[in-house]
Order: C-alpha cells, then structure tokens, then sequence
C-alpha cells in the first residue's frame, strides 16, 4: 500500500517457550515450544479441542499463561496487554463490533492508531476491497451473512498490517471459490508485507498449500513442526501420520535396522522402511506408507511381499482407489488412472509392495 | 366431503368468532388500562383551567388565572430549579456509580459478592420515610442541616438500585470477546470502555437515567425532612401549599408538569434512537 507500511511490515520472530495454560484440571496448552521466524507463514494443524485457538490467544496476550512465556523479536511480553503487542487476531468467533457499520468496524485499529482521515479512508478501502466487500460499508454486522462477516473479520485485522497476525479458522465459512480466492489474496499479502502468519485451520490442504511449516498438536502438546512435504514424508508418530493425509499404517515386529532403513515382520511377509532411529529388534513398531506409494502386482512381485484380495475399487478421476485386505491387515491403494490400462477387479488376489525409502517407522505410540 | 362442509363450516365460523371476540377483548382491556392512566391526568389538566377557586368538577368556567397566579409565586420557580439540579446532579452521579458497581458485580469475582448485590438493593425495599429520619439524624450529627448537597447525597441513594441493576441486566448481556477484539485493535482499557461497552449499553443508560431523573424529582418523604423553608424542592413545595390552599394552581403546576415529563421522554427518545428504548416502546 504506503512506502510506510512495507517497512514497518516486517514480520517479527515469535516464540512460545514451554507454554502451558490450564483450564481448570484441563491442559488446553500442555508444555508447547515453538518458534516461528519473522515473515513465516505458519500454520496449526489439529482436531477440534486440541489447543489450537488457546495458544493463538496465548500469543496474542489474551490468556495469562500458568507457566512458559511468549518473546516477540526476542522481547519476553510476560503481562504486555493485546493492545501494546504487534499482534492483531482474527478470531474464530469473529466478534465484530455489532454496534457499528462493516466500515467502522474495519476502521477502528487505523482509528484507535490516531491516523489521519484520508488515510484511514484509504487503507480501510482497500482492505475492504481485498476481501471482496466493496458496496458493504454502511451494512450493520447483523445484516450480513456468516461469510460475510467473517471476511469483516479477516479485513479489520490485517488493515492494521500488524508485524504478527494470528488467523483462527479465518476462511471457514467461505464457499470453496472464494475460499481459494481469498488463500491466494493471503499468501499475496502475507509476500508483500513479510508479516509473519500463525494461521489455525481444519483445512489441511490449506495448511499443506500455504505454509511455509505446519505444526501439528493434539491434546494441548504440539506433536511435529516441519515443512508441509516433511511432514508428509517423515511423520514422526502415529498421530501426525494419520492426521496428515492418508496413511496406511502397519503394525508389525522390527528385523535389523541397517543404514538407516528397518526390515519389519508383517503377518506373512517382511518389508522396509526408514528407520525414525530408536528401533531394535524384535520392538514393536509401526510403518506408514501411503496409499499412493503402494505398488500392487497381479503376481511375483519381490520377495517377502504381502498378499492381499481387492475389496473395493473407486474410480475418482486421475486415481483409482483399491481398499485391500490380506495378512490380517486393511489397506487403501491410490493407483494413477491411465487410460486404457489394466485394472484389478474385486475379488482379485495381488502382491503389495513398496519402495522402502517411500515408508517410515513412526515408533507405536 | 359433501356431508362433512357444512360442519366443518359451522367450526371455521365459530372458530373465526371467537377469535374476533378475543381481540375485541384484548383492545378492550388495552382501551381501559390506558384510559385508567390518562384519566386522573386528564382531569388534572381540565381542572387547571377552571375559573373559580374552589374544587368543582367539571369547572363552571374555563380560565387561565390559575396560570397566572402560578407564575406569580416565586417559591415555586426556586423550588423547580432546585428539583431539576438535584434530580440532575444525583442522576449524574447516580449514573457513574452504578455503572462501576454494576461492573463489579457482573464482571468480578469476589468474595461477599451477593450480600454486596443485596445491600446496593436494600434502598428499594426501605420505606423513604425511614431513610429520611435516618438522614436527618445522620447530617444533623454531621452539623448539616439540610439543603441542597444532602438531599442530593439521599438522592443519590434512593435511586442508585434502579441504576445498577438496569446496568448490570445490560452489561450480562455483553459478548467479552467484542472487548478482547477492541483491546487487540489498539483500544486501551478507556478507549474500550468508551468505544465498546458504553455504546452497547447506552439504552440502559438513557433508561436508568430518565428513571433517575423522575424518581428524585418525585421524591417527599426522603427529602422532607432535609429541607428548611428556604429551600425546599418542588414536590415538598406542592404538598406545603396544598396544606394551605386548594385552589387549582397546583392543577396548573401539574399540567406544566406532564409537560415537561413529556418533553423529557421525547428528548430521551431522540437520543436513544434505533435503540431498545423505541423498540420497548413499540416504535
Ligand atoms: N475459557 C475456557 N474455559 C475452560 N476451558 C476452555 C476454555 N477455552 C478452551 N477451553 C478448553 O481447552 C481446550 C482447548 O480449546 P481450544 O479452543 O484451544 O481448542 P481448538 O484447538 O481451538 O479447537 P477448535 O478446533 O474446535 O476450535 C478444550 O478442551 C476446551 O474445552
Ligand atoms: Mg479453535
């Protein structure tokens, strides 16, 4: 927008160190640490109830934590209150301003920052104009539809170009056209302001798509931070996997962990997978493998294979999706659809195998 | 569906009467209750116009002497003064402190809570007249006899109950979170109260505060015995000259009265528009 806001858009470094807010007996935030550089687009992944929207309002200086602390750009902001923090929050209960116009509400942090009229005027336009509202201004909140207001939300914090800006769930209630619209309006201004984004969603393609590293928590503990294909590719444990994606995940009794890859006993067959580094023979362990790294084979295939019968089959455009049974074990297969190829039907009798580099021990936990 | 017509028929008719006969009824006990309220006034007005002296009704005659003579005794014109700068300064400060408890009641926790509930309530339930013998003795210890500062302090009292739980009914009803997200725009605490909660609020207070206002410009029987001949207030005023006289002049007065009260209501109206106050008044 101004000369002036690009270099005070320079997200700043946040970090939660050793967080842990309780609600009575409940951890809501259980012992979290973490730490995003300035201009990251970070994002929260985790089932409802996991402590998602808590450690936003952590950061955001809405909770008094009952121990840890929060830094911002090194500063520790022990008691610092929301309004002298360089966070602004879009909260997943939106909680607009019902008293005032959409244009109001929008306005209020350039008011509350004493800016001049015109450019108030301005600023609050365009944001405005970034989420799509234009025409609205003189509407109350209550004449306006869910994702509607939620997009008042979204404009009234980031006209304010805060250094940090906290995103609770701030598409939820958009069709998915406008959804993706808006994901690109984000990540567009996220670029060119350099503010650094905590974003919580459901979405876990939004997440995948956008962010720069994605942090998975589940019940108040933050489980795995990596890049969205590392977390993909290296799930740590259980939880992550299943969460992340689709995941096959098999339970079997660990061989000889060589070079990095482990060979584990599955009902009747051995196969291979990284190793996370603290298995030992004869340990349980479990390997996850995705489905669309699964190769499946009408017969051979290489020794110690698993067999299985098809279940199912689903035709879902450019895959097929095979549900798969055998060695005491269930499995989904996402085979690319070739035109014209060969397919299995049910009923049929395959070999499944994998490329031992494309599976990963993630412990049994 | 030939056999069945015309008794159902005759159900819809019946049904449809009856109906008519319960609107015509509820109008009817509307027409009474608002003519139950408006008679005495009306009377009050008619006879505040009669040309003679003594209490007949309906007047032999139509006048407005008895304005003339009203406007013609100074007491009266003090003691209004003095009621409308009473009612004013304790409504003011009626207003900020019951707002502040209010707060505290809804918004803290703390120990003793619900007695302080209870004690800041007691005043309604105290006869007026008990409190004012308890003021009397209270500011004759303090060496003051009366006047205009301690009938504003019992005032003040008197109506502070109404204040704080209008209030404190309005404050349950706020969303905190519509603060918090005030707070995070950069609101300091004042700035939020200014900007969020008072404006969210502000038919309760348009209505606690014409509350105010009325009661203690209708006080007697706390302020009777704060007052010393000089300085009385205009309803002690009234009550002293019907002691003495009972021609219509105090009609006269009391038709200005309506009036005013009138003129105050469509004041408060204009200010509280689009709030619950017209929506309570069915506008
Ligand atoms: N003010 C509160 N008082 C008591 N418990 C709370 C409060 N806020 C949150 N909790 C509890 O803390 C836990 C975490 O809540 P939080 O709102 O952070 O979850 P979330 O991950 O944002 O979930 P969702 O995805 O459903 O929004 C939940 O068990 C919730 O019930
Ligand atoms: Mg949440």
């Amino acid at each position: 927008m101004s000369e002036h806001s690009v270099t005070r858009g320079h997200g700043a470094d946040v970090e939660v160190r050793a967080v842990t807010k309780r609600f009575g007996p409940v951890a809501a935030v259980d012992d979290v640490s973490l730490t995003v550089r300035g201009g990251e687009f970070f994002s929260l992944l985790g089932p409802s109830g996991c402590g998602k929207t808590t450690t936003l309002r952590v950061i955001g200086g809405f909770e008094r934590t009952d121990a840890g602390e929060v830094f911002i750009d090194g500063r520790p902001m022990g008691q610092t209150p929301p309004n002298r923090r360089p966070t602004n929050i879009v909260f997943q209960r939106l909680a607009l301003f019902p008293h005032y116009t959409v244009y109001d509400n929008v306005a209020f942090g350039l008011r509350m920052q004493r800016l001049p009229d015109a450019e108030v005027r301005r600023r609050t336009r365009d944001a405005l104009d970034l989420v799509q509202l234009p025409g609205l201004e003189n509407r109350r909140i209550s004449q306006l539809s869910g994702g509607q207001q939620q997009r008042v939300a979204l404009a009234r914090a980031l006209v304010n170009e805060p250094r940090v800006l906290l995103l609770d769930e701030p598409l939820s209630a958009l069709d998915l056209k406008l959804r993706l619209q808006m994901q690109e309006e984000l990540k567009r201004l996220q670029h060119r302001l350099g503010t650094t984004f905590i974003y919580v969603t459901h979405d876990q393609g939004e997440a995948l798509a956008m962010s720069d590293r994605v942090g998975v928590m589940n019940a108040g503990r933050l489980l795995q931070v990596g890049a969205p294909m590392e977390i993909y590719e290296r799930p740590t444990n259980r939880f992550v996997a299943n969460f992340i994606g689709d995941a096959n995940l098999i339970d079997g009794i660990a061989g000889g962990v060589e070079r990095g890859r482990v060979t584990v006993r599955v009902g009747g067959g051995v196969v291979g997978a990284r190793a996370r580094g603290d298995e030992h023979a004869g340990a349980p362990v479990t390997v996850c493998v995705r489905p669309e790294r699964l190769r499946l084979h009408a017969s051979g295939g290489p020794p110690g294979a698993l067999r299985a019968r098809i279940e199912d089959r689903a035709f879902s455009g450019y895959v097929i999706k095979y549900r798969l049974a055998g060695d005491g074990l269930r499995l989904h297969a996402a085979v690319p659809y070739v035109g014209g190829a060969p397919l299995f039907e049910v009923g049929d009798e395959v070999t499944v195998a994998w490329d031992p580099d494309q599976a990963v021990s993630v412990g049994r936990e | 569906m030939s056999a069945a017509a015309p008794a159902e028929l005759a159900i819809a008719i019946r049904e449809a009467r009856a109906e008519r006969l319960r609107d015509g009824a509820l109008r009817a006990i509307l027409v009474l209750g608002v003519t139950f309220i408006l008679l005495p006034l009306a009377i009050v007005v008619v006879y505040s116009f009669s040309s003679v002296a003594y209490g007949v009704f309906p007047p032999p005659g139509l006048s407005l002497r008895w304005y003339s003579h009203l406007f013609g005794l100074a007491p009266f014109r003090g003691a209004f003064v003095r009621s409308v700068v009473i009612a004013t300064a304790a409504t003011g400060v009626a207003l900020v402190a019951g707002f502040l408890c209010a707060l505290a009641l809804v918004r803290s926790r703390f120990p003793g809570k619900e007695a302080l509930r209870g004690f800041l309530l007691s005043p309604i339930v105290i006869p007026k007249i008990v409190l004012g013998v308890g003021w009397f003795i209270f500011f004759a210890r303090l060496g003051l006899q009366g006047g205009v500062v301690p009938i504003t302090l019992a005032h003040i009292i008197v109506v502070l109950p109404f204040v704080v739980n209008i209030l404190a009914a309005n404050l349950v009803g706020l969303d905190e979170s519509i603060e918090e997200a005030a707070q995070d725009l950069g609101a300091s605490p004042l700035r939020v109260l200014w900007h969020v909660v008072l404006p969210q609020i502000r038919s309760g207070l348009v209505i606690s505060g014409l509350l105010s206002f009325i009661v203690s410009f209708d006080q007697v029987e706390s302020s009777i015995f704060l007052t010393r001949g000089e300085n009385n207030t205009l309803p002690i005023e009234m009550f002293l000259y019907m002691e003495k006289w009972q021609d219509p002049t105090i009609a006269a007065l009391s038709a200005l009265l309506i009036l005013f009260a009138a003129a105050v209501l469509a004041a408060a109206l204009l200010v509280s528009r689009g709030t619950n106050l017209r929506r309570m008044l069915g506008r």
